[in-house]
């Protein structure tokens, strides 16, 4: 009988242990050898396929991560450019194994679409674009303003919202599209653009004289951006989450693309842990290899190397680090540790 | 006048004669109390020496882009005044409060690596002179071994001493140096940068250094 | 004719030449600064190359307001002298500006009845340095191209003791 009973419990741990969710999507990604991953069909810093067909941006870059963990090979990701209309009827239909596509973490798409965001990878959100010379610097002393705002966004809303709340006289002038909205800024129609933060970053770059603007340190509202997948799949929500949280871990520990060859040899703990040198069962727990984060980070470095060289201070954008960056360095990023 | 800082108005014929500098840009200031710092690698180099006596009109200021002087989000515990130091990203910040700071772009060089922590603004100097280091003067052995401040001081226009240590933060008559690790000197700004944080920053005022996790 | 000549030299000698006029503050700067390199011709010169062998603290400076200080900064640079030695062929070895390399220079008069130092060449070249003083303690120099000048500024050395 006791014989009997372990025999069991035993079966069960091997069940457990070795038995992969029945057509993981993981396993499929393994079968078909590349990852399919659903990107925007061209934003700037973001998703940008160049002229020689290759992709490239930061929210590319983290399907590369991804490819890099599974097949430690960065290049293997088929990337499918999505419309907002069609991204989540591509996931939910399996065309995409993950979107990676400015999308914004909201209850209705997880409850109501049966997603899941897989967490925060760019906190986005409201902001403010002015002339040099209004001596604003919050977005408070915006009264009497007149304020260009494209039309049907939810940043027209916002606007509103955010003046009435804090007894703002302004007027709101409506566009129908972007360029249109940023004429009405250049040509004095306005002396504020209002737009998701790092939208006017973009459009900064189109003014004849960028230099002669300022975008105010003011965010407003939330857009936590974030990799989409399925609801159906635990075990893959839980790799794409653990790869983002690696991500920001590596800037936290100091790993970085230079550096990761070394940091196998580091005494410290946590980058040992990091680099699966310790705690070695890790990565398996996850369905990948050991030196599953060091694979991701020697691919396309850590958090800070992937916002630095697609949206930050070494790209065009030059979007400060702001609230993307670490808790512990003046932002509100913060990944649960790994151990 | 502003400029940006890749298209300086004349270069001089020292720049084309550098060879050989990298290392001689040694120091601005001897390195000290490194054995209590933590201790960085420094990242890769701008393949540049100091030029003493390169002309930069005070005026100059990082005019655009990313490393220009501008208002951004900063959660700090740290009161208005602050200076806070990251030198992996190549940014000073001065804390303003309400969550936000004026940053700049800033050059660290090798010595801008030895030590982190928290000091105090010991003192303050406008046009500060230079004596190069004996490194620097082997190398380069016809610089005079003193040179009062001015245009052509690699110091710059404004330098403020940090605490008791060997460590400021100055100006450059290098302004495209800016935002890059560069091979001597702490923290540099381009000059019309240093004079404007020279005019926010009272002595006695809280300098943090940080250097970003080390493996 | 004065005024457009003055001007084109301005443009050509870039912001050093404009500083010079600036620090100089008076109108016999620019004439200086803006010397025709291989104009001139030589004179006897009024200094020996003997004078400058020794040992001696450098430093320099921009303005006059800097320059006693900057004499008593030179006379404490004495720790780290600059040694001038004689040369094979009766000159002296000393540095070019930005180059390490010890070159044979030699006193040179001009017929402008100034005092050059430099290589083997006609005095003013663009390498020369202009010798303003010299006595047994101390010398002054300064480079002939404006754009050096302009960054490192007038030298001052003071022979170090023994």
């Amino acid at each position: 009988m006791s014989i009997g009973f372990r025999a069991f419990a035993l079966a069960g741990t091997l069940l457990a242990a070795t038995l992969p969710a029945l057509s993981g999507t993981l396993d499929e990604v393994r079968k078909r050898g590349s990852l399919s991953c659903g990107v925007s069909m061209g934003l700037l810093g973001f998703s940008e396929q160049k002229p020689d067909g290759s992709w490239a941006g930061f929210d590319v870059d983290f399907c590369r991560a991804l490819a890099a963990v599974i097949f430690d090979d960065p290049r293997k990701v088929t990337f499918q450019p999505l419309s907002a209309l069609d991204r989540f009827d591509a996931l939910k239909s399996g065309r995409i194994d993950i979107l990676s596509r400015n999308s914004t973490w909201t209850l209705e798409r997880e409850a109501g679409l049966g997603l899941l965001f897989a967490g925060v990878n760019f906190y986005d959100g409201q902001g403010f674009m002015i002339r040099r010379d209004n001596k604003a610097v919050s977005a408070l002393e915006l009264n009497r303003a007149r304020v260009c705002v494209q039309a049907g966004t939810t940043n027209a809303l916002g606007a509103s919202e955010f003046f009435t709340t804090n007894s703002i006289t302004a007027e709101l002038k409506t566009y129908p599209d972007g360029p249109s909205t940023l004429r009405g800024f250049e040509t004095g129609e306005c002396e504020v653009m209002t737009a998701d933060n790092s939208g006017l970053f973009a459009e900064r770059l189109r003014l004849a004289r960028a230099s002669e603007a300022v975008i105010l340190p003011d965010i407003v509202s939330k857009e936590p951006l974030g990799p989409v997948v399925r609801n159906d799949d635990v075990r893959w929500y839980t790799l794409v989450k653990w790869v983002n949280f690696a991500l920001i871990n590596a800037e936290e520990l100091g790993v970085t693309s230079a550096n990761v060859g070394e940091a196998k040899r580091s005494a410290k703990p946590d980058v040992r842990r990091f680099m699966g040198v310790d705690g070695a069962d890790l990565g398996p727990k996850l369905g990948v290899t050991a030196d599953w984060a060091a694979r991701a980070v020697a691919a396309v470095g850590n958090y800070g190397e992937i916002y630095e060289r697609n949206v930050g201070s070494k790209s065009r954008l030059g979007i400060p680090r702001g609230l993307n960056q670490l808790w512990s360095e003046g932002g509100i990023l913060y990944a649960p540790p790994i151990r | 006048m502003t400029i940006r800082p890749p298209s300086l108005p004349r270069l001089s014929a020292f720049t084309r004669r550098r060879t050989g500098l990298i290392l001689a840009g040694l120091a601005v200031m001897a390195i000290s109390g490194a054995a209590n710092g933590r201790q960085q690698a420094t990242p890769i180099s701008m393949d540049i020496g100091d030029e003493p006596g390169r002309v930069a009109t005070a005026e100059q200021i990082v005019e655009d882009g990313p490393f220009a002087r501008q208002l951004v989000f900063f959660r700090s515990a740290e009161p208005p005044g602050t200076i806070v130091i990251h030198t992996s990203e190549r940014f000073l910040y001065v804390v303003q409060g309400n969550n936000r700071a004026l940053r700049y772009g800033i050059g660290v060089g090798r010595e801008g690596f030895q030590w982190s922590g928290l000091v105090r603004v010991s003192r303050k100097a406008e046009w500060p002179d230079w004596t190069p280091p004996p490194e620097m003067i082997a190398r380069q052995p016809y610089l005079p071994r003193f040179m009062a401040g001015g245009p052509g001081n690699p110091m710059g226009a404004r330098a403020l001493y940090l605490g008791s240590t060997v460590y400021r933060i100055h100006g450059t008559n290098q302004p495209e140096t800016i935002g890059h690790a560069v091979s001597s000197g702490c923290f540099r700004l381009a000059n019309g940068d240093v004079i404007d944080l020279f005019e926010r920053i009272a002595v006695g005022a809280k300098v943090i250094i940080r250097h970003g996790a080390s493996i | 004719m004065m005024v457009s000549a003055s001007s084109a030299s301005l443009i050509r000698a870039g912001i050093p030449a404009i500083l010079l006029l600036l620090l100089g503050g008076c109108g016999t700067t620019i004439d200086e600064s803006v010397t025709t390199p291989g104009a001139l011709t030589e004179r006897p010169a009024t200094f020996r190359n003997e004078q400058l062998i020794g040992k001696w603290g450098v430093a320099s400076y921009r303005e006059e307001k800097d320059r006693r200080r900057v004499e008593a900064q030179a006379r404490a640079q004495c720790r780290l002298p600059y040694v001038i030695a004689k040369g094979p062929s009766d000159g002296v070895m000393m540095h070019l500006a930005d180059d390490a390399k010890l070159y044979e220079l030699r006193i040179k008069g001009g017929s402008d009845g100034k005092t050059y130092l430099g290589p083997e060449a006609p005095p003013g070249e663009w390498q020369d340095r202009e010798i303003l003083s010299i006595t047994d303690k101390e010398m002054i120099m300064r480079f002939v191209d404006p754009e050096v000048h302009g960054r490192y500024g007038t030298f001052i050395y003071v022979r170090c003791p023994g």
